[in-house]
């Protein structure tokens, strides 16, 4: 297996107010965030919502300009703060995103048809073969060519999603980013969309980010797991240590806070001690970031950020408390 | 069973249906509208008579006859009436209309396509592009628009151009803000951004994602700026400016009977009648365009 997908070092930070006096107000979204994919892998990125899971994904495309990182993907090495419009429109040939809200990603006054040709055309690709991979991907999303003519608003929130699949597939890219792409649907159509994404995978080969924030979600889909915690990776491995022996504090709380039908996960975060809510990004703690929420916190926390170190093969864990 | 069945009638709601559905709650929704279907016939009927005007009256609109001036409405003969040179007003009128209604219609068109291009480039780019293209239309908004009008009107001199270009430049401002406050609205979307990651170019997205996005929404705070080019092309022929003294047009008629108020106040009032049929019948339309249109989605 080689990395078909490098991500080293990306920061970036956005500017939320100017001040006259003293520093701007700026909100470190995603900071020092390396990760790699490697090929064929479901990689997924879990955290609770305001971690920066999103921008990761936007980072990634190239939609947004991150402050500093370097992206290697398909052996290619692109600058992703100076990449040029060129370089830009080569890497997305290779990646494409399934966004999370079907009812927002499909253009309503296009067709299923138009909606899936629409990039491969951009792309110089003929017509012909760009309707003929239309109706072969709507296929493979088990979906029927009848509904190549349907409008989006006549279509339900699981078809949808399932066009926007498609129009992903379409364009043939070697990774598909997946923004929390089942949580604006229904449990029971959810279960099928994920389904369909292993489906996918098994068929096609396809290297998938997959970002939620719901961790049983990513731990059904993924190979590897990386815990994203106020814009850094805290703890990265495959998703069965990270599900059998979590070693950071918050994956352990992560894990612990997904309600069981049996259990009772409520009476645990009401037992909990330290502040529940996300601190503000603005200012982010000293030291371990996660250190104010943090049941072992000690002195150290509060004062040097932890390095990233290996606990085990293929096992990354930011914490002081782990590794030694 | 049931699932199956349901999965069936999904099928067959075909999609040819689904456009006819469309359609009739459009048409259904328009006329549900108060007045908007009078309103309709109203402004056909002023459109057709101004086109079909000479089939339709035996007098000429420049000619008069001394003898039968300033007749009162009603005469036999002359329906609404003749004017200062015994000039039948109703004839004038309806001549009148091919200048008013060219004069409301024109300037909007021209205003729309400049002013949605405007807009739409500084919505979809924002940033710098927006402030100096957005900065620079709000110095119109500085002068009183009428005034603006004016003041281009008497520059260029007379002729019918001399209305439309006047009342196209007030025009393009407030259509430049709405297109791009609309198009501000729907960058958010995820198709905006699917489309833009898709590797095509900032004029396929534009034409295939924002355009189709927003257009409706444009179009209809256009058709309300046509009352307001009628309005305001009656206003300017009115102060004697563009069209010259024996062309007959709504507002320079109200104009020169204007001086018989005193004499036969009810003429006087019948060209500025037309205009505000005309203005309120398409303020009318356009509300209920509106309504239909968002019925439809």
């Amino acid at each position: 297996m080689s990395h078909i997908l490098e991500v080293s070092d990306f920061c970036k930070s956005f500017l939320v107010k100017k001040r006259l006096l003293g520093e701007n107000d700026v909100v470190s979204a995603v900071n020092h965030v390396s990760f790699h994919l490697e090929e064929g892998e479901v990689l997924g990125i879990v955290g609770e919502s305001g971690c920066g899971k999103s921008t990761v994904a936007r980072l990634l495309l190239g939609s947004i300009r991150p402050d500093q990182g370097v992206m290697r993907l398909c052996g290619k090495e692109y600058d992703m703060a100076r990449v040029k419009s060129q370089d830009l429109a080569d890497f997305r040939r290779a990646m494409q995103m399934v966004f999370q809200n079907p009812y927002s990603s499909l253009n309503p006054k296009m067709n299923v048809l138009q909606n899936i040709t629409f990039g491969l055309t951009a792309n110089h690709i003929p017509k012909e073969e760009a309707s003929e991979r239309a109706r072969r991907y709507l296929d493979a999303v088990g979906m029927q060519s009848s509904y190549l003519n349907k409008f989006p608003n006549s279509l339900s929130g699981g078809q949808r999603q399932r066009v926007a699949v498609a129009r992903a597939l379409a364009m043939e890219p070697r990774i598909i980013l997946a923004d929390e792409p089942v949580s604006a649907l229904d449990k029971s159509v959810q279960a099928q969309v994920l389904n369909l994404f292993q489906d996918l995978r098994e068929q096609f080969g396809i290297s998938v980010i997959f970002i939620s924030h719901d961790l049983s979600v990513v731990e059904y889909m993924s190979d590897h797991i990386a815990v994203l915690y106020l814009g850094e990776v805290i703890e990265y491995s495959t998703a069965e240590e990270i599900c059998q022996s979590p070693q950071h504090p918050y994956t352990r709380e992560l894990l612990s806070s997904v309600p069981q039908i049996s259990g009772s996960a409520h009476l645990r975060t009401a037992e909990r001690e330290p502040p529940i809510e996300l601190p503000s990004p603005i200012r982010p703690p000293s030291g371990c970031r996660y250190h104010p929420r943090c049941p072992y916190r000690t002195e150290r926390c509060a004062q040097e950020v932890p390095p990233s170190t290996a606990v085990g093969p293929d096992h990354i864990v930011k914490c002081h408390l782990c590794g030694n | 069973m049931f699932v199956a069945s349901y999965a069936q009638d999904q099928e067959r709601l075909s999609e040819p249906d689904f456009k006819k559905e469309a359609r009739a709650r459009f048409l259904h929704t328009f006329a549900a509208y108060p007045m908007a279907v009078p309103a309709l016939i109203l402004l056909i009927v002023i459109l057709l008579s101004a086109v079909f005007a000479p089939a339709l009256t035996p007098y000429n609109p420049f000619d008069g006859v001394a003898a039968e001036r300033l007749q009162s409405v009603g005469t036999p003969g002359h329906l609404l009436g003749t004017d200062e040179q015994g000039r039948d007003i109703l004839t004038r009128c309806l001549f009148g209309g091919r200048y008013s209604l060219v004069m409301g219609f024109l300037p909007v068109a021209i205003a729309t396509v400049i002013g949605s291009i405007l807009g739409i480039i500084s919505g979809y780019f924002g940033k710098a592009y927006a402030q100096i293209v957005m900065r620079t239309l709000d110095v119109f908004y500085a002068f009183p628009s009428i005034l603006l009008a004016i003041a281009l009107s008497s520059v260029l001199g007379s002729g019918l151009s001399s209305i439309i270009i006047p009342i196209s430049v007030i025009l393009v401002p407030p259509i430049a803000r709405v297109a791009e406050a609309t198009v501000q609205d729907i960058m958010p979307e995820d198709f905006i951004e699917a489309a833009q990651t898709s590797g095509a170019g900032a004029l396929k997205v534009i034409v295939f994602f924002v355009i189709p996005n927003t257009f409706g929404r444009i179009f209809i705070y256009c058709t309300t700026q046509f009352s307001v080019s009628i309005l305001s092309a009656s206003g300017l022929t009115f102060l004697g400016l563009g069209i010259s003294a024996p062309t007959p047009e709504w507002g320079s008629m109200l104009n020169a009977l204007r001086q018989q108020i005193f004499i036969k106040p009810l003429l006087t009032i019948v060209p500025g009648l037309f205009i505000f049929v005309t203005a309120l019948s398409v303020n009318i339309l356009s509300d209920a365009l509106k309504d239909a249109l968002e019925a439809t989605g």
